[in-house]
């Protein structure tokens, strides 16, 4: 039964995934006039334009177009940068792991030091120390990433001069970047798993269980938290994306050589082909994040597996 | 008899805006995010009269000077005061928050209410579209939509809108599921409204509340996502005093001018936590009734 409902999400994995390549692909054909004059500019030669369009395949039908362009992907083909006449597979491959290095890390800060405030603010209840995380929590949550990292950088870059400010280089560059797209998400995480652990701390098994004379260490971490955990569980995959936005701004701030800084460049330089690139991978791991949160929801929680 | 069942419904869903207000007025949060989106709102239709200066008014001998009782907020490279143009800032960043709701909450509403109220395949493409629409990072979506429409504050305000509306139909659409099931939904059919009319009449003012969350946290999250476009370049073009737009110029200046950077993020910070407060307040005002 399970299986199958697996089997079935999995398919159902397929249309999101479709809608988000034709919506990359139609980037370049939804720009209102021709595309290649508008990349090229207004002093461009028949020839040149000419010759783009066949670069960009633009001379054929529609179908055609998409179904090349589906077909190029499947081999690794991402079409050739306009700007840097090289593969965009290359480009993306260079970025890549900046971008996996910066988001990873602050999943990472995210969850270690979110479930920890929440944990702190969820036993203190109405203490001053409860107050005041909840209290940063919804002050992070209110800037944007882009104000957020500057003024890291003016406190820890400048004023106080202990981290480097921008640009790649050695692990202390990535740790401004890093609390910069980390910090709004430990405030969330914080949030929630404090709202998730008050919700389970009333239940009646933790009162049993503490009626039962076990520590209370014991109590919280073993029947409380593991409880509390599940609606969380989703939004370890749900999160992802919003790295990856997030990302795009803080790698701008900080001169992070990664994908999203690839992106903007890209955009202001009409290099199409590397931005519909870029929104494909990006709109993909969205579907699949969406995929394993509804996959391990399923997994987790009984309730759910007799449904379907 | 059906006359007075309807008067019923009306006396109670006044009543329950008036409970809904006491529950929200408990909360001492949202009170003062009430009271900071009222100063902002101020600020932003009488900013004319609050600038010491006028927004674009260049001071050529006071370029890049620290916040004094001359310039409270400092001056920028032109010497333009940054008090004034983070005051006249608040305009677009208000004009932000009211174009991408009213468009987002339009469509959002319009389909959440179809997908809910028919169901059937109808339903089965509104929810799968909101599927995709919902979980995509708003700032790439937007961005790529911005990069087909070319940069600008109106393209940016219409990219996120398009963003945005998904959530609107996610949460009408299940709200609309249970009213429809109600007596008085039942009753309106019986004695023949049409569809259209139980949609406006009947089920729309029940999901209002709702709506009305969502509201309050979309607007800031519009905020944030606009002046997060701006500062990359593609939103509110110079010379608007744009706070995201000032930003991204005082970003040069970090070390030589940082009062110059914290303003204006300040601006942005605060008009955020108002919206932010009014929303948790408003949830935990609506919420008891949901229940009921």
């Amino acid at each position: 039964m399970k299986k199958q409902l697996i089997i079935r999400k999995f398919f159902s994995l397929l249309l999101p995934i479709f809608v988000v390549s034709v919506f990359s692909f139609s980037l370049l054909h939804l720009i209102p006039g021709d595309p290649a004059r508008y990349i090229l500019g207004d002093f461009a030669t028949p020839q040149q334009l000419a010759q783009l369009r066949h670069q960009l395949g633009l001379d054929r039908p529609l179908y055609v177009q998409y179904i090349s362009w589906m077909v190029k992907l499947a081999h690794g083909d991402f079409g050739t940068s306009l700007v840097a006449n090289v593969p965009v597979s290359e480009l993306i491959k260079g970025r890549l792991s900046f971008t996996l290095k910066l988001t990873g890390t602050a999943w990472i800060l995210a969850w270690i030091f979110g479930i920890s405030f929440g944990i702190i603010s969820a036993t203190k209840k109405h203490s001053l120390i409860d107050y005041g995380i909840t209290t940063l929590a919804v002050f992070f949550m209110s800037m944007p990433y882009f104000w957020l990292g500057l003024m890291l950088m003016l406190i820890f870059g400048v004023k106080l001069g202990i981290l480097p400010i921008s640009g790649p280089g050695t692990w202390k560059n990535l740790i401004l970047p890093a609390f910069t797209l980390g910090l709004p998400q430990i405030a969330v995480i914080a949030r929630l798993t404090r709202a998730n652990m008050l919700d389970v701390l009333e239940k009646d098994y933790i009162t049993t269980a503490k009626a039962k004379g076990l520590p209370d260490t014991l109590v919280i971490y073993k029947h409380a938290l593991r409880n509390a955990m599940i609606p969380l569980i989703t939004y370890m995959f749900l999160q992802i994306p919003w790295l990856f936005g997030g990302a795009v701004v803080t790698e701008t701030v900080f001169a992070w050589p990664g994908m999203g800084s690839l992106l903007i460049t890209a955009i202001f330089q009409r290099d199409y082909p590397v931005v519909q690139a870029i929104v494909l991978i990006i709109g993909t791991l969205t579907v699949i994040a969406n995929f394993l949160a509804d996959i391990t929801y399923t997994i987790i929680d009984p309730r759910i597996r007799a449904m379907g | 008899m059906v006359e007075s069942n309807v008067n019923m419904k009306k006396v109670r869903s006044e009543s329950t805006w008036y409970l809904t207000w006491l529950r929200f007025k408990r909360n001492k949060l949202a009170l003062v995010g009430l009271g900071i989106i009222i100063v902002i709102v101020l600020i932003a239709i009488f900013a004319p009269v609050l600038a010491p200066y006028s927004p674009d008014e260049q001071h050529l001998k006071d370029r890049l000077q620290p916040p004094s009782s001359k310039y409270l907020f400092g001056t920028d490279e032109f010497g333009r005061d940054l008090f004034s143009r983070v005051l006249y800032g608040s305009r677009t960043a208000l004009l932000v928050g009211i174009v991408v709701v009213a468009i987002s909450a339009t469509i959002g509403v319009t389909l959440g209410l179809i997908s809910g109220y028919f169901g059937g395949w109808v339903d089965e493409i509104i929810m799968r579209t909101v599927d995709i629409v919902w979980s995509f990072p708003a700032l790439i979506l937007a961005l790529a939509i911005v990069v087909i429409l070319g940069p600008g504050l109106i393209n940016a305000m219409i990219a996120i809108a398009l963003v945005g509306w998904a959530s609107y139909a996610r949460v009408v659409r299940a709200e609309t599921l249970s009213v429809k099931e109600e007596l008085f939904v039942e009753a309106a059919r019986s004695i023949g409204e049409s569809d259209l009319r139980i949609l406006v009449s009947y089920i729309f003012p029940n999901v209002l509340s709702s709506i009305l969350v969502l509201i309050t946290y979309n607007i800031p999250s519009a905020i944030i996502t606009a002046s997060s476009l701006s500062f990359l370049g593609l939103g509110a073009q110079p010379p608007s005093p744009d706070w995201g737009l000032t930003i991204a110029t005082a970003r040069r200046y970090l070390t030589l001018a940082p009062w110059y950077s914290i303003f204006p993020g300040l601006a942005i910070m605060l008009t955020v936590l108002g919206f932010n407060f009014v929303g948790d307040g408003l949830r935990d005002a609506v919420q008891p009734e949901r229940v009921g």
